[in-house]
């Protein structure tokens, strides 16, 4: 069960902000962005990030593809 | 989209899994190749596990996630333990089978609406006070002028519609060569709109149709008749029919599903009331009065207003009455009118089965019961076997209700499938049984649909069963004290407790059927070893009609014919059969004497009757062919001693009030029975065969064949051929007859014999497994006491004594519910006394033995146990 917390709703604004200036990205691209843009200040958890996405994905709000990297392992880009 | 996606996310668990392991892992890899030490990555993560578990959460829906897990887990349970399982499914099967079959019976016959227009609102009119037979009765018969005030007088708050009894009756679409029999009903043509019902063909009948007396002669068939009789021909509608010397024509198809108000019984064609010739007669009760009320009407002030009518009718009709006995004046009188719902219609099969039907819901219903006991006994021994799994569930964090859940998903799995199993039993056995309630000549056609009813019946049932018999295993194991359990130091006793609390249970259900059971097959001895004083042996009826009526000439000259036709031994002539179901009575009186407060019986016979059924004679001389109806009368041994003090009435003469007929008694003859099986025989007079209005009669035939019915086809073409006009138009062997009375007893002895055999076999099983499951509990003890020196015989005795005193118990209580029950069931009964002896300790002693067979398996294992080994293994 998600825990309760002050932030999951600022944090599911956040990525969804972030996603609808830079669709098609991954997790950790989004985690990086949200640092990057708050000018360092905000740390999203890490882990919590992907409940996170998992509930607005099973929302609706966003949508989920796998892509392949060039790593080649796979990751899931939102949009 | 989000809540389907859930639900289906539920059977691709696995993958989701590895798909959400796979996401996090790839974070973790991206991490470590921007350059960030793996230690600090994977710690600043967080547990992988926890964020799995939970996005899984929120990819799928938890609770039916574990409830699945718990079904799967349930079902893996089940198919462990093959034997045990299948045997609780089968037992609950035939339990829940039979209940819902008994179901299917009371629903269909007393319970589910018509499928009119707004049923609730249906009443139907009754009469109630002392019948001719001075006991208290209702009636529902109704005369049609009284009808026609009466629906004057309410018009304005009700719509009174009068509907015939529904009766089988012969008719022709040709020659009187191919008459064929249909169910008639004669009904208001406002039945029609008031109920409703639209037609599928055609038009129906119309407040117009209930205008003149005879002027109608118009016929509306139900949907079922116009599918068997026409292959739903669309030309059947202007085809015309004959009854008697009446041309009916068929205008219309009444749709589906309305088939009539009297549940049993289909009708094929309704004719308007106005074509039957009781409408003008105000003596004739020849239908049923259904009023259906305006919206918005209550039915006391409407209840109020017929009783008035009712009362200022009978008080006119009583000035007519003359030879009416006192008492029976007042009664007349004392009459009160009711108007009670009806919104499953009325019907006569209703009447005659609703207390057996109910008692047999009782004995369904103690049979489940007792079915669950024994599940309940199985999974409590279960669930002992598994103390150990359930701490260890507990103590790595299970909550309490998830272990409820555990346990309870596994039950609903037995019950599930126990139903599904015992639907399929109930939609084979309701049919068969329905088959069973059938007299002979007259077949009950009962729709029984399966429908949602009966489904939310059948799984209302399998909800109940499960929390009956789950509930309280669930709870127990959910209450597992894991350091005790585990430790392997549980008191094994409290399980004992409450699976001996259950054997007493089902003991004495069990009790309570066989008791039930046994007086049920008692009265079916009873009532089909009663003496009927005629033979029925090798004794065929043929009813005749005779269109127009002829003289008794004739109905002689057919007789002579008939007793040319080899395999013939004798034939005489009544104006109906012995226990038949039809009767003519009268009042009698003596020299100057007021009118008997008995009724008698009248039968008219020609010579040679009463040796043709082989009644035996007393005294006096048989009728002759010169003596006429009427004038002399030969009466039954009930008769003189009713009438005569028992004093030999030979040359002396009574009157029968009825018409004041004076007539001289010339022979007596022993008793037979005339009505039916269960009263005493009745005051009978015999008069000289003299052929009736309606043209009707009875050959009486003895065959020299074993099998009557072998003849029956020559005997009906025989007839055809012997003179124009005569026609068979029923063929009945006299057993038949006899055998009618006692349909609904031995329906009720059979179904009572086997449920009774099937508590038995579940009690019996539920004992044992109790039986065994202590010994197995209590071999450590037993092994020691064997090693101390104890004897077979005490160990014997130690293990059965709890659960011998239990079933004691339940015997006792079993006795105190069937001496209190037996009350609601007595009109059932037929002199048995539930008090007799016999009756009481059969059940008794039954059980005891299947009780002792029972233990003697487990009483072997525990005499068995080696104390050397036992001892060591511990």
């Amino acid at each position: 069960m998600p825990k309760p917390d002050s932030l999951q709703g600022s944090l599911d604004l956040l990525v969804l902000k972030i996603l609808s200036r830079r669709p098609r990205l991954h997790g950790y691209a989004i985690m990086t962005a949200i640092r990057a843009a708050s000018g360092e200040v905000l740390r999203a958890e890490e882990g919590s990030l992907y409940p996170a996405l998992h509930r607005m994905e099973e929302a609706g709000w966003i949508r989920a593809a796998w892509i392949t990297k060039d790593t080649g392992r796979r990751a899931a880009s939102m949009n | 989209m989000s809540l389907w996606s859930r639900v289906t996310n539920l059977f691709c668990g696995a993958s989701l899994s590895i798909e959400i392991d796979e996401e996090l892992e790839s974070h973790i890899a991206e991490a470590i190749e921007q350059g960030r030490d793996p230690a600090e990555v994977r710690r600043a993560f967080g547990s992988p596990l926890r964020h799995r578990e939970s996005s899984l959460d929120i990819r799928l829906i938890g609770w039916l996630d574990s409830l699945r897990a718990d079904s799967v887990f349930g079902w893996r349970q089940l198919r462990k333990r093959k034997v045990t399982s299948a045997a609780a499914i089968l037992s609950l099967a035939l339990a829940i089978g039979a209940c819902t079959s008994a179901f299917r019976l009371i629903d269909a016959l007393l319970l589910r609406p018509l499928p009119v227009a707004q049923p609730e609102r249906l009443y139907g009119l009754f009469r109630e006070g002392i019948g001719f037979d001075g006991k208290h009765r209702i009636d529902d018969g109704c005369e049609y002028p009284m009808f026609t005030r009466m629906r004057a007088a309410v018009k304005d708050q009700a719509e009174l519609i009068a509907i015939s009894y529904v009766h089988p009756t012969d008719l022709t679409y040709a020659s009187d060569q191919e008459m064929e029999k249909a169910y008639v009903q004669y009904v208001s043509g406002l039945m029609f709109t008031s109920f409703g019902i639209l037609p599928a063909a055609g038009r129906l009948l119309t407040e117009d149709d209930d205008l003149t007396p005879h002027s109608h002669p118009y016929a509306v068939v139900s949907h079922d008749y116009w599918t068997r009789r026409f292959g739903q021909d669309r030309t059947a509608v202007g085809r015309t029919f004959r009854i008697g010397n009446d041309l009916f024509e068929i205008i219309g198809v009444a749709r589906e599903p309305f088939t009539g108000t009297e549940p049993g019984t289909v009708t094929d064609i309704f004719l308007p009331t106005m074509m039957n010739a009781g409408v003008t007669h105000a003596g004739w009760a020849w239908f049923r009065t259904l009023a259906r009320l305006k919206p918005g009407v209550a039915s006391i002030p409407v209840q109020d207003r017929l009783r008035a009518i009712f009362r200022a009718i009978q008080e006119e009709r009583v000035k007519g009455f003359t030879g009416w006995p006192k008492q029976r004046l007042d009664n007349f009188l004392a009459q009160r009118l009711l108007l009670n719902p009806v919104p499953s219609g009325i019907s006569e099969m209703q009447k005659d089965n609703r207390p057996s039907l109910r008692a047999l819901g009782v004995l369904v219903a103690l049979v489940l019961l007792i079915a669950c006991a024994n599940v309940a006994n199985l999974m409590t021994a279960q669930a002992a076997s598994r103390a150990r799994e359930m701490a260890l569930r507990v103590s790595i964090g299970a909550g309490r209700w998830r272990l409820v859940q555990l346990v309870l998903v596994e039950s609903a799995w037995l019950a599930f499938l126990a139903a599904a199993i015992g639907g399929l039993f109930a939609w084979w056995s309701a049919p068969l049984v329905v088959s069973m309630i059938n007299p002979p000549d007259n077949p009950a056609r009962l729709l029984l649909p399966a429908d949602w009813r009966v489904l939310g019946f059948g799984l209302a049932l399998a909800l109940g069963v499960t929390l009956l018999f789950g509930l309280a295993p669930a709870l127990r194991a959910s209450a597992v004290r894991p350091v005790s359990a585990l430790k392997g130091g549980e008191d094994p006793r409290s399980r004992s407790r409450l699976m001996h609390v259950l054997v007493a249970l089902q003991v004495a259900f069990c009790f309570l059927v066989l008791f039930v059971s046994g007086l049920f097959v008692a009265t079916f001895e009873r009532l089909s070893h009663q003496s009927t004083g005629f033979s029925a042996a090798r004794l065929l009826t043929l009813e005749t009609v005779a269109a127009p009526p002829q003289p008794l000439v004739f109905w002689d000259q057919v007789a002579d014919r008939l007793r040319t036709i080899p395999g013939i031994e004798t034939v005489a002539m009544s104006a109906w059969p012995l226990l038949s179901g039809n009767g003519m009575n009268g009042f009698v009186s003596t020299g100057a004497a007021a009118p008997s407060e008995v009724p008698a019986y009248f039968l008219s016979i020609s010579p040679g009757w009463l040796d043709a059924m082989r009644i035996p004679w007393i005294d006096g001389r048989d009728f002759r062919a010169t003596d006429t109806s009427p004038g002399v009368a030969i009466v039954n041994d009930s008769f003189a001693k009713q009438y005569f003090k028992g004093e030999n009435p030979i040359g002396k003469s009574f009157e029968k009030t009825s018409g004041r007929v004076h007539l001289q008694i010339v022979g007596l003859v022993r008793d037979a029975r005339y009505r039916n099986m269960r009263e005493p025989i009745t005051p009978t007079a015999y008069m000289p065969f003299q052929p009736i209005a309606t043209g009707r009669a009875t050959f009486i035939v003895r065959t020299s064949t074993p099998d009557p019915l072998a003849l029956a086809s020559i005997l009906r073409q025989e007839i055809l051929r012997a003179r124009l006009g005569f026609r068979v138009s029923n063929i009945r062997t006299q057993t038949e007859l006899n055998q009618q009375h006692t349909v609904r007893e031995r329906l009720l002895a059979t179904l009572a014999l086997f449920f009774a055999l099937v508590a038995l076999l579940l009690a019996g099983v539920g004992l044992y497994g109790v039986l065994d499951y202590s010994v197995l509990e209590r071999r450590r003890e037993i092994g020691i006491r064997m090693a101390i020196g104890a004897q077979p015989g005490d160990i014997a005795r130690r293990v059965t004594a709890d659960v011998f005193s239990m079933v004691l118990v339940g015997g006792l209580v079993g006795l105190a519910l069937g001496l209190a029950s037996v009350r609601y069931l007595e009109a059932l009964f037929y002199q048995v006394k539930p008090t007799d002896l016999a009756v009481l300790v059969a059940p008794a002693l039954t059980i005891l033995g299947v009780a002792l067979l029972a233990a003697l398996p487990a009483v072997i294992r525990a005499v068995r146990i080696d104390p050397v080994t036992m001892l060591r293994c511990e």
